[in-house]
């Protein structure tokens, strides 16, 4: 019906969600994000999009959020608004998301891209539009940050 | 195995567990099909085709516009030389020498004398006198059509101002046939009588 068969559309939409997670570190906010691109792109294309845009995509919206977010600070009107107005820490438990958690979302995003996606850093560029270079650069100082909090943590993570 | 690789492998790991919950996932899939109906046409022209729609409409007008402008400037200069042509005004200097016309003619800074050597093999000059063609001063020269003797009248004006967008015409009115043409900046127009 599409040229997409559902299978393929599912699995799509769980990758999109993935990257998602990868900059947001936050379930639902993920979930939120993922959801905003791809309305997005079906009202603009009514097709499915392809892999890259959506990325592309949701990685603009997140961003712009990022930065409306610094712009402009919401201040809660009571104690019960104020608790809820916390910044989100990650709803995780585990050990590696305790040590992402400590990363910078373009750090998270880069790694994720090339460990889990099999991105190379060429292909990382093109989807985040920054140079080659400060990609390679944002994923060696993301391993090294990972692998020294997790030997200050005497954590043993990479042995689950 | 080194940290490296226990990172890489920690790390899709850890990323492969999450997923988009089904109900979410079924939601998307929904809206994908809700958005895909037709809707009506008007709604899906994009803004972009609008746009273009439109700036193609304004162009088209302004081209339009200009040509009619031109058109009607190029039909106002003829019936200004027809007019002229037809008063048979008396001249201020008579003779065949265009460097002699040129000279009295002297408030002119553009040369008279056309370039096209079928006007001056045809037509014999008489002399000329100021005019002026939709204010531009110009020269208003006699000339005899040699092969039937016939008097015509040849003008000289610097194509500027509204003239400046004339290049070449022909055109007749009341009887009298008249060709415009173009030498670097200054505009000819020739007047003779239609037979």
């Amino acid at each position: 019906m599409f040229g997409f068969g559902e299978s393929d559309q599912r699995e799509l939409l769980q990758a999109a969600f993935r990257y998602a997670f990868s900059l947001t570190h936050h379930q639902y906010d993920a979930e939120d994000l993922m959801q905003s691109a791809w309305l997005k792109l079906l009202s603009m294309k009514a097709k499915i999009p392809a892999k890259n845009l959506l990325f592309v995509t949701i990685r603009h919206l997140f961003f712009d959020d990022l930065r409306r977010r610094k712009i402009v600070s919401f201040c809660a009107l009571d104690e019960a608004e104020a608790s809820a107005c916390q910044t989100a820490k990650p709803a995780l438990s585990d050990d590696v998301a305790a040590l992402l958690s400590e990363l910078r979302p373009e750090e998270r995003e880069a790694l994720f891209l090339h460990e889990v996606e099999g991105y190379t850093a060429s292909e990382i560029s093109r989807v985040t539009g920054q140079p080659r270079g400060t990609v390679l650069s944002l994923m060696h100082r993301a391993r090294e940050r990972l692998l020294k909090l997790a030997q200050t943590e005497g954590k043993r993570v990479w042995h689950e | 195995m080194n940290n490296n690789q226990e990172l890489s492998r920690a790390l899709k790991s850890f990323y492969c567990a999450r997923s988009l919950p089904r109900a979410r996932v079924d939601f998307l899939l929904q809206a994908k099909i809700r958005i895909a109906q037709p809707t009506r046409p008007w709604r899906t022209i994009p803004l972009v085709q609008i746009a273009a729609l439109t700036a193609a409409i304004v162009i088209f007008l302004l081209v339009a516009n200009h040509e009619e402008y031109q058109r009607a400037i190029e039909r106002a200069v003829c019936a200004e030389v027809v007019m002229n042509h037809m008063k048979h005004s008396p001249l201020e200097i008579i003779s065949s020498h265009y460097s002699q016309v040129q000279a009295a003619l002297s408030r002119l800074d553009f040369s008279i004398m056309p370039a096209n050597s079928t006007i001056l093999e045809t037509y014999r000059l008489m002399g000329g006198r100021y005019c002026s063609i939709q204010g531009v001063p110009a020269a208003q020269l006699r000339v005899q059509d040699i092969r039937s003797g016939k008097e015509c009248t040849l003008y000289a004006v610097k194509a500027a101002g509204k003239l400046q967008g004339i290049t070449a015409d022909v055109d007749s009115m009341d009887g009298i046939r008249v060709e415009v043409w173009r030498q670097d900046n200054v505009l000819f127009a020739l007047a003779e009588k239609i037979d």
